[in-house]
């Protein structure tokens, strides 16, 4: 190497040796970076001291678990998913009940016996409706309570009424064997219900799950036949006299019926099977590096349930790549 | 001594003087970026606490996650690669810092293509950023967005630039890095929807059902190591299948 290419090259790498602390920050010298660096660094400590205390005095942050990784939810928003969830689960359901099948016999006496009966009732189906109010949802103590007003809004019914007359005796020259048979319809009578339990939160390794709990609730579906109903089965007795007349008017059919329907259908609302719900927030099992799923390894600390948050605290760790290319290329 | 030999102990004495001037300023740049950073985030956050807003947004999901948690998921995405010009540039290593700002540290390793016996040190300083929801996962995810780059140590680069300053590669490198980057993951998983199994045997029918969740980042928040991620869950009205569509019901679109 010639001396003067030696020294072009030496002045080269000297000038750009200098550019690196002159060529940044709008030419400033080291002085006047070290400057702004201390007055920075005042501001920062003033902030950092201002932002924790305005922290930790958010009243969310009560009763955080001390982990890793967190995730809560705000009791506002729980409420609203909580109760837009069962408002659309018992706003969905349809109760049904068919071939239910009632039964009465008995004997009619004048003096003696003048025959029997039968009276079957076969429900053909009878459905009603569940709406709900809005519930009320209360958080803390580490449990979350519920109270949901549900009412029964709508409903219709069939059955068919079978009457079977047996004469007997006397009377059974008069008014022998007789069949009547009958459909009628009706409607589901609205009804109120106060449905309180609570929604149990379990943490996974994964996610929180919300599972509603509630106490055996019966829903009683009552049906009250239409007025045509009733007119169609006293058309058919009116026109029964004699004899018959006086079985029939013993027997009291519309009484009996009255009787075997009104007092109603109990129906057992399947509570459980409010399938526990998913909390929408929580840490997945992998993730994915380079196209290869990692696995990931979670250890669930404590879930609080505060008045204002639901917090669950778990500690991760990743597990091993399944690969064996270490770098990524771009 | 001869005159040459003067003047390459001049000269290698000036050379020193620059580098040691230089990595000073380098040193001095570094810090005042991260402080720069942190002190605007912090402005920022305060700012907005004492116009009476809450930390975070109250209604919305809060996430918090710790440096050392962090640094686990932005490991699992090292080492990788970037090649700039004739440079291949290697990170290795990540820090994380979450006090007033997100801050990631990257250092690595840089080498001339053509010249692989000359081991550079390359550190980029920067911070998470664009935290969002990954529509497809429902996980978290987030950008490393890089503010500076220093070269750490040559290690017989200088030898090889070529006319080109430390400077200049510095910077070209700090423009590549932010795209080529690996996003961060974190994950968390926000779902996007409820379901309600539908229930079609029995005497109480239950129609399936899901309920749509809107999910959408809302505010970002470093704090005495930690970093809060508030998560905006909005949801949406109950969308129930049509009688003509199949027995799947609640599954959610």
């Amino acid at each position: 190497m010639t001396a003067r290419l030696f020294l072009t090259t030496a002045l080269g790498l000297m000038a750009l040796a200098t550019c690196i602390g002159c060529g940044r920050r709008g030419a400033q010298t080291p002085e006047q970076m070290q400057a702004r660096i201390e007055q920075l660094q005042r501001e920062r400590d003033q902030l950092r001291a201002r932002q924790t205390e305005m922290v930790t005095k958010d009243r969310r942050l009560a009763g955080m678990p001390d982990n890793g990784v967190r995730v809560g939810v705000p009791t506002p928003l729980a409420r609203k998913l909580v109760q837009r969830v069962l408002g659309g689960f018992v706003d969905s359901v349809t109760l049904t009940l068919t071939h239910l099948k009632v039964h009465k016999a008995g004997t009619v006496k004048k003096v003696v016996s003048i025959g029997e009966y039968e009276l079957n009732v076969v429900i053909d189906e009878v459905t009603g409706k569940l709406k709900t109010g809005e519930a009320v949802i209360g958080f803390g103590g580490d449990q979350i309570t519920v109270a949901l007003p549900v009412r029964l809004v709508s409903g219709t019914g069939d059955a068919t009424i079978d009457f079977t007359w047996d004469g007997k005796n006397v009377s059974g020259a008069v008014c022998g064997d007789m069949t009547i048979t009958q459909k009628v319809s009706g409607r589901v009578k609205p009804a109120n219900y106060s449905v309180s339990g609570g929604v149990l939160l379990t943490a996974t390794t994964r996610q929180i799950l919300a599972s509603p709990k509630f106490p055996v609730v019966k829903v009683k579906l009552k049906v009250e036949p239409s007025a045509e109903s009733w007119a169609a089965v006293q058309k058919i007795l009116d026109e029964k006299g004699g004899a018959c007349g006086f079985a029939l008017d013993k027997v009291n059919i519309p009484g009996v019926l009255e009787g075997l329907i009104g007092k109603g259908f109990d129906v057992r609302l399947p509570t459980e099977k409010i399938k526990p719900m998913a909390v929408p927030v929580g840490i997945a099992p992998t993730m994915t590096v380079r196209g290869q799923p990692l696995t990931i390894a979670v250890k669930v600390g404590h879930l609080a349930i505060t008045e204002h948050m639901i917090w669950l605290g778990a500690d991760v760790a990743l597990g091993e790549a399944a690969t064996t290319d270490s770098v990524r290329r771009e | 001594m001869k005159k040459g030999h003067v003047l390459v102990c001049l000269l290698g004495g000036c050379l020193a003087a620059g580098c040691g001037r230089a990595k000073s300023g380098a040193e001095l740049h570094a810090k005042l970026v991260l402080l720069e950073r942190e002190v605007d985030g912090l402005r920022a956050s305060v700012t907005k606490m004492e116009r009476g807003e809450p930390v975070l947004p109250d209604e919305a999901v809060v996430v918090s996650i710790g440096e050392g948690v962090a640094k686990q998921f932005i490991d699992a995405q090292l080492p990788f690669m970037i090649e700039v010009q004739s440079y291949r540039i290697e990170m290795t290593k990540a820090e994380a810092s979450f006090k007033g700002t997100p801050s990631v540290t990257l250092t690595g390793s840089i080498v001339h293509k053509d010249h692989p016996d000359f081991v550079g040190e390359v550190r980029a300083i920067g911070a998470l950023d664009s935290v969002e929801v990954d529509s497809a996962s429902g996980t978290l995810r987030a950008r490393i967005a890089v503010d500076h780059v220093d070269l750490l140590r040559m290690g017989g680069l200088e030898k090889i630039l070529a006319g080109q300053t430390l400077d200049t590669l510095a910077r070209t490198v700090r423009k590549q890095l932010t795209d080529k980057i690996p996003d961060v993951q974190i994950p968390v998983k926000v779902e996007q929807g409820i379901d309600l199994p539908s229930v079609t045997q029995g005497p109480v029918r239950l129609k399936g059902a899901s309920m749509p969740l809107a999910v959408s980042v809302a505010d970002v928040l470093a704090n005495a190591g930690n970093l809060w991620i508030a998560i905006n869950v909005v949801p949406g009205e109950m969308v129930r299948p049509s009688p003509a569509a199949s027995p799947a019901v609640g599954s959610r679109k």
